[in-house]
């Protein structure tokens, strides 16, 4: 297309045809105030602050929604403009109230802004005021809407970034207000309190409730949020020594963009709480006392090397480190197989998705997500199979609803429950019976080969693989797959049929079928499904697992795990083995170590004498937490390094206090695999030190030779060490703010984006498919009903943070169980009773909500609280490849007390 | 939205089912669907709102947004008579205060209101358009003109529920 040319104060200028006067003046670096304008939403053209004149006809023009025009000439300043200008802010300030002195917003208000640099004062016309606060109970969002200007950006990013719906403007005119349904407060709405409008506001409308302190910080830091696997660009706005509020970077490069979720947005005060550790710990007679560092450092050294010396290195282990930084966890696994000489170290990742990264990455060589989020939007088939995007990843969860409301993608949803994306999204909701989802994923390939793959994918999976593959998936007919699930033969058809339809398709899987029987082997067909449909590589496309949580990514690239070195080298390749070698000037063992659970039960057998855990908390993370208990305690010595004094540090010897993501430098890998830096905004708590620093003095006192102690050192050893990582380099991580995504193999590249994409997948030889029975049993009839565990919203994998955050918890209640009531009924429990609930593994009090929404046979439980659902699942349920445990699904019964009713 | 507590009454949402059906999916039919619900219930019940909503794939806030905009559109229980004072320039000088004593009076509602028996709505209006006949005010769709007091007492006596009701009914 043509470009446009207009005159622009004076000057000529070109754009593109559809292109507004503001984005035009933006872009030749003329600024024009603006109320209503985010260039992330949709024009609006409401508060007119933007006038330009274009003098060729005389006319003022909101230069916002007006496209350039050829002939055009704009004038952005004249004396008329200004005049015009002035007069829309008087009027708003007109009925705006003159409580700027208090007001939050204070120096970020952007009508004040407008106001003073238009030279406007108090205003002489007569004041209109209008609506009294709304009271909003909920602890986040402050409405005052006597200070909203009806600018509608709130409205705008509730509808299309957040895509919620919870407020649109109510009545007309003067009475015209953004409001909820019926006017009812946000916590009785669908507001999931992502804080997007609050966000948005240009004048304080809409505020944060709960506040470390009023009005402005006086700095501003832009880092990463570390509560989940998404990795969202925040800016941490802080005053010595509090963080005082978080806000999304506004980086079209990141992740998030303008969003957040309400734990990035409300949740991040973990860092200020009171229950922070402040000196080493480290237990005498008993109890656990404080002691100085140097005392505390020397005795774990000291204690290490005893027991090294007399049990060897394999009685020695480690957990950790998803809640740490890339280059605590390369410094972790050094520390663990140089210095103490072991390979058992494991991080929360093997808890969260362990298994389903492990199934994809059998097929595509990489178990991470193959494109960046963003694709889903451009997706059309969107495939969300035990998942609740919503909940655990909200701003993955986001981009579906973009997708399906706003550019019309299919979302089909395959899950026993009813999870947040149900609710008038999912055009399609299939519910196969608990644990049969292998089964169903299986019909699906089945009748996906059978529709006749396209070329692509049988070169992809060549015709060996494919005939593997379809061998494997054979027995898996419609009607048999109806009699495993559940499941229509005609819905599992026609699913079928849209995933081959050639469709740009975007594969979703979660915790529901990571932490699943099967859980490899559903991430192998769903990385089959990938390929069946012909799209490695294609945009739109793509498989987005979202079982992982926090920096999960990142420490499985890091190597902390128990069969590989950093970049997925395998620990017993010796070539591999010997560069480590040769670089940390160590001999490394060569036996793969053991995994998480795997060292619990030799704790518990008394095969592991020493735990060093970096901001793990197994007692409230594993299966059978009254075991993981017992193995603990009997340790000969349990490190715990970690903020707070976690179920787990109550049991150590030694507690070393740790320092918060907002206290130290380093990197993280999101899920999509983009590496992004986050930066220190406030000094360390006193008394605490990072995972880093006290793992490098341990190092030291170890006698190891360590020569990168700082981040940024021990980054640029990773550089050198870790082919994915060799050009994502610190001096690129600060110019490439949005991160860059590995593998990046030098310097020069770009980074990595979309996997596949100029090669098929790496394994067409070895799909490695086994036929699965895919029966499913039903439960016992000694605990008759499957208890099924969820996140929820306001907590993240993370609970020992997110548990401590002041404004998260008034938002949460106690978490419980909820269950039909067709169920409930003959058990006499009734909605609101405490009750027991009861697993072969152990046994839970909580209290019991009924909903008919809930299927019959199966309860569901959150709990945010000390002890978690998980607890009650079994250590022997494991999955037979990786050890990860099966902790989504666990037959149980109810008891309720009757006396105490 | 105003509600009119002493007006409020359940309502059979199953009588939305065929017009959500006439228009499912169709995001442009919002318009004329609200208009046939407010012709089945005389207004759009609150509660109706949401199964609107979703059955056009709306967020329910729009389709609020939607109803409370146009002023034709009501979310309070219409009666079977609306009455519409004239409050225009003309009509005031005319009287037409003292029109709108005399109704309110009589029915004991304020404008915007519904009597109890949900016979009669009171409204005002800026102008009929009929000043020539001034003060005047609308019963459904018949002007009555050149009021004065008497007039206007045995116009809303025309309308009273005891009287047998004909085809004028329906506003």
């Amino acid at each position: 297309m043509e470009p446009i040319t207009i005159t622009l104060d004076g000057a000529e200028v070109s754009g593109h045809p559809g292109m507004t006067i503001l984005e035009l003046a933006a872009e030749v670096g003329i600024g024009i105030p603006t109320l209503c304008n985010d260039p992330h939403l949709s024009p609006l053209g409401a508060c007119r602050v933007c006038l330009v004149e274009d003098e060729s006809t005389g006319r003022l023009l909101a230069s916002c929604v007006t496209p350039i025009a050829a002939g055009m000439v704009i004038n952005t300043r004249s004396q008329r403009v200004i005049e015009n200008r002035r007069v829309v802010v008087e009027l708003m300030l007109a009925s705006h109230p003159d409580t700027c002195i208090v007001c939050d917003k204070g120096n970020r208000c952007k009508l004040r802004k407008i106001a003073t640099d238009l030279g406007i004062g108090l205003s002489s016309l007569e004041k209109i005021p209008t609506y009294h606060p709304v009271v909003d109970l909920n602890p986040f969002i402050q409405r005052d809407l006597s200070k909203c200007i009806r600018c509608g950006r709130c409205i705008r990013a509730d509808r299309e970034i957040a895509v919620v719906g919870a407020i649109d403007y109510t009545d007309r005119g003067f009475e015209s207000r953004p409001a909820t349904l019926l006017d009812a407060p946000l916590e009785r709405t669908e507001c999931t309190f992502c804080g997007i409008c609050v966000s948005v506001c240009p004048t304080g409308a809409l505020s944060e409730r709960i506040r470390v302190s009023t009005n402005t910080a006086s700095h501003a830091t832009r880092t990463v949020c570390p509560l989940c696997g998404m990795g969202c660009a925040i800016v941490l706005e802080h005053r010595a020594p509090l963080i005082l509020r978080s806000r999304p970077a506004e980086d079209t490069k990141s992740v998030n963009h303008i969003s957040l979720c309400v734990k990035g947005h409300y949740g991040l005060d973990f860092v200020n709480s009171g229950e922070r550790l402040t000196s080493p710990l480290v237990r005498r007679d008993g109890e656990l006392v404080p002691v100085a560092w140097d005392e505390a450092l020397d005795l774990v050294a000291g204690r290490l090397t005893e027991l090294r010396e007399q049990n060897g290195a394999r009685t020695l282990g480690a957990l950790g480190a998803s809640r740490a930084s890339n280059e605590e966890n390369y410094l972790l696994q050094r520390f663990v197989r140089s210095t103490l000489g072991s390979n058992n170290i494991d991080s929360g990742a093997r808890l969260r998705g362990a298994a389903l990264v492990a199934g994809i990455e059998r097929v595509l060589g990489c178990g991470a997500m193959s494109h960046p989020i963003s694709h889903i939007r451009e997706a059309e088939e969107i495939l969300v199979v035990g998942a609740d995007p919503l909940t655990v990843s909200p701003i993955l969860g986001q981009v579906i609803k973009q997708a399906v409301k706003l550019e019309g993608a299919h979302l089909t949803l395959v899950d026993p429950l009813p999870r947040s994306l149900d609710g008038g999204f999912a055009d399609t909701w299939i519910r196969p019976a608990p644990g049969s989802q292998t089964a169903f994923l299986s019909g699906l390939l089945n009748r996906m080969l059978a529709a006749g793959p396209p070329a692509s994918a049988r070169e992809a999976l060549g015709g060996e693989g494919l005939a593997g593959i379809r061998s494997a998936v054979e027995t898996f007919t419609p009607e048999r797959v109806e009699d495993l699930t559940g499941v229509p033969a005609r819905l599992l058809e026609e699913t079928a049929g849209r995933l081959a339809s050639g469709r740009r398709l975007a594969l979703i899987p979660g915790a529901g079928i990571a932490r699943e029987a099967g859980a490899s082997q559903s991430g192998s067909l769903l990385a089959v499904m990938l390929l069946a449909a012909g799209h490695p590589g294609r945009e739109g496309c793509g498989l987005f697992p979202v079982a992982l949580s926090l920096n999960d990514q990142g420490a499985l690239d890091m190597g902390a795990r128990p069969d590989r070195l950093p970049g997925h080298q395998e620990v017993a390749d010796p070539d591999a083995r010997a560069r480590f070698e040769a670089a940390w000037s160590a001999s490394l063992p060569a036996e793969p170590g053991l995994d998480y659970i795997s060292m619990i039960e030799a704790a518990l057998a008394g095969s592991l004498k020493g735990l060093y855990v970096v901001g793990e908390n197994p007692v409230r993370d594993c299966p059978e937490a009254q075991k993981v208990r017992e193995a603990l305690s009997g340790l000969e010595l349990l490190v715990v390094q970690d903020l707070f004094l976690t179920e787990t540090a109550r049991l150590a010897h030694v507690v070393l206090p740790s320092t918060s993501f907002a206290e130290k430098e380093g990197t993280f890998t999101n899920l999509e695999r983009r590496v992004q830096r986050f930066r220190q905004a406030i000094e360390p708590r006193d008394g605490s030190r990072s995972d880093g620093a006290i793992l490098t003095d341990l190092m030291g006192r170890m006698g190891s030779k360590v020569s990168c102690r700082t981040p940024a050192e021990v980054l640029s050893e990773i550089n050198e060490r870790v082919p994915a990582y060799r050009g994502i380099t610190l001096e690129r991580l600060e110019r490439e703010q949005g991160g860059i995504f590995r593998p990046c193999p030098d310097e020069g590249h770009p980074g990595t984006p979309i996997l596949h994409a100029d090669r098929p997948a790496p394994m067409p030889e070895a799909p490695g498919l086994e036929p699965l029975d895919g029966a499913v049993s039903a439960p016992p009839s000694e605990f008759p009903l499957w208890l099924l565990t969820t996140a929820t919203l306001f907590h993240s994998a993370d609970g020992v943070r997110t548990a401590r955050s002041r404004v998260l918890l008034m938002a949460e209640g106690e978490g419980g169980v909820t269950m039909n009531p067709f169920d409930a009924g003959p058990l006499g429990i009734s909605d609101g009773d405490t009750a027991l609930v009861k697993s072969s593994r152990g046994s839970l009090w909580t209290r019991i909500t009924l909903s008919e929404r809930i299927p019959r046979g199966i309860l569901v439980a959150t709990s945010p609280g000390e002890q978690s659902p998980e607890g009650l699942s079994s250590m022997d349920a494991r999955d037979p490849e990786n050890g990860a445990p099966r902790t989504h699904r666990l037959a149980v019964r109810v008891e309720v007390d009757h006396g105490n009713k | 939205m105003a509600t009119n507590e002493a007006v409020q009454q359940e309502v059979d949402l199953d009588e939305l089912e065929p017009i959500l059906e006439a228009f499912k999916g169709e995001r442009w039919g919002l318009i004329p669907l609200l208009q046939r619900v407010q012709e089945k219930y005389g207004y759009i019940p609150p509660d109706a709102i949401e199964p609107i909503a979703r059955s056009l794939r709306l967020f329910p806030s729009e389709v609020q947004g939607v109803v409370t905009f146009y002023s034709q559109f009501y979310t309070t229980p219409r009666g079977k008579n609306i009455i519409r004072v004239c409050r225009g320039t003309a009509c005031h000088v005319r009287g037409s205060g003292s029109v709108l004593k005399i109704v309110k009076q009589n029915l004991g509602i304020e404008p915007g209101e519904t009597t109890p028996d949900l016979n009669f709505t009171l409204e005002t209006v800026a102008c009929l358009g009929a000043c020539f006949l001034a003060p005047t005010m609308m019963v459904n769709r018949e002007y009555y003109g050149k009021l004065a007091p008497p007039r206007v007492m045995s116009v809303l006596k025309q309308y009273a529920p005891s009287k047998k009701e004909e085809g004028n009914g329906e506003g």
